[in-house]
Order: structure tokens, then sequence, then C-alpha cells
């Protein structure tokens, strides 16, 4: 948010442990959360302080270039 | 005169650039106590229920008490926010602005479309992204705007809302029909 950008955009991953496994319910929800103050308040250092405390850890993804070109999201829609 | 942007979510950068172009001074409000400094209010599109979620109880009581003394133009999600009633579905609403209105009338997001409308006589763009519908407006609100036959922006007092993103067009009449009011307000 701090580059410019109006928003930001949070894939499947959020649910997940590791590419296979899902996550612990109440933590996914808890880096849900986090994510969604700190995009909003990414100026504050208080909010962003206070939604770190306690997170098990970043939100685990799939690297962009591992997938196949028809499971970008970029290629989907009309 | 400093107009406040709505910052919690959506498309309020693309408010913020329309009236800086109209040379208006303007600030990002993420929390309730920067809407003591502003002289008006835009809440922009984008998703009203998410806008309620990161108000907060307190914040939503502080944002009511705001726009029924201070002007506020809401586009899309911002109108829906500022409606007496929200259908499809239910909603709580800020009752600033004596309509009834109805989410997502259109359909879906493939629905989405820019028409052309009629701002009084005259012809203007009109960007509508899964759009709501007036389908009540009571006798204090006046229709500034139509689009097929529909009331698609509107004002009662000192409140003004766009069921369409002026924001997403080159056109600034609106804006500056905003800009106006809060002119004039600062008059009294």
């Amino acid at each position: 948010m701090q580059l410019g950008a109006e928003s930001v955009f949070v894939g499947s991953g959020i649910f997940m442990k590791d590419s296979t496994n899902f996550a612990d319910p109440e933590e996914a929800a808890k880096r849900a959360k986090a994510i969604v103050l700190a995009a909003t308040h990414f100026n504050d250092p208080k909010v962003l302080l206070e939604v770190s405390e306690e997170l098990t850890g970043a939100m685990k993804g799939l690297a962009v270039a591992a997938l196949d070109e028809a499971h970008l999201l970029q290629t989907r829609g009309w | 005169m400093k107009i406040g942007v709505l910052a919690l979510q959506g498309d309020f950068d693309a408010h913020r650039k329309r009236l800086e172009e109209l040379a208006a001074e303007v600030v990002l409000v993420k929390k309730p106590e920067q809407l003591a400094d502003i002289d008006g209010l835009v809440i922009p599109g984008g998703e009203s229920g998410t806008f309620l979620k990161l108000l907060g109880e307190a914040g939503f009581e502080k944002l009511k008490q705001f726009v029924s003394t201070k002007p506020t133009f809401g586009t899309c999600a911002g109108a829906i926010l500022l409606a007496k009633e929200v259908e499809n579905p239910r909603q709580v609403g800020l009752g600033a602005l004596d309509i009834g209105i109805r989410r997502n009338a259109y359909g879906r997001q493939v629905d989405s479309s820019i028409r052309q409308g009629k701002l009084g006589q005259a012809l203007i763009e009109m960007v509508f992204i899964r759009a709501p519908k007036i389908e009540r407006v009571g006798p204090g609100v006046e229709v500034m705007a139509t689009e097929s036959g529909d009331p698609v922006a509107v004002r009662q007092g000192k409140v003004m809302a766009a069921t369409f993103h002026p924001e997403l067009s080159e056109d600034t009449r609106i804006h500056r029909a905003f800009l106006d009011m809060v002119c004039n307000g600062k008059g009294r």
C-alpha cells in the first residue's frame, strides 16, 4: 500500500497452512483480519503492531512461477 | 475547504484525484477523529457491508452524527450507506437520505455497464458497476440525474448520492455540484 497500490488482492492461500493442508480456521481468521486491517491502516504503526501480535507467521502461498498459465488470475475473466 | 474521503475500502483514491483536479484539499479519512477536521465528506464506491465492518459501532455512530450536520456525497456503496432502507439483502443504513435502495439491482458484475444518462437536461456518462437502484424517493428528495427514467443521482439538504461512479468518468460536473454545496454551506 505504501508503494501506491489502491488495494491488495489475497488469494485462497489465506486458508492454507502449506500448499496442500488447511490452516487451523482460527489462525487463518486472525491472519485474514490482520491483512485487512494492515491494508486499511497501512500508515498507522500502532495498528500494524496491534494486528501483528501473536500471529503464527506470514501467509503461505504458491510461487507464481510455479503456476500453469491457465491458473494465473490475469488470464481469467472476460 | 477540506474534503474528506472515507478511505476504509473502495475507490477512495479515484475520488481523491477528481477532487484534487477541482483544487480541493483532500483528507483520506480512516479514523473517526478525522471527521472533525473536514468541511464535507465523500463516501466512495466499494462494498457497503465491508465499510460497516471496518467502521465498527463507534465509527458508525460518529459517521451518523457527521452526515446529519455536514455535506456528504456517496457513490454506489456510499449511496447505500446513506440510505434509509436497504434491500437485497437488508442492511443497516445511516438514514441520512430518505430513499429506499436495492443492492446489485442490475445483476452481477458482468451486467455492469457504461451508459449515457441525463443530468438535468444535459447528457452525462455514467459508469454502473454492480450498481444499486433507488426504488423509493422520499418527498424531500430532489432527483438530480436519471438513466432510462430511473433516478440515479439525488440530493436532500446537505446529502447527495449517485448510484453510478462519477469518479470513474472524466466529467467533473457532479463533483463540482458537491463542492458548490460545501462552499454554500460554509456561508451559513
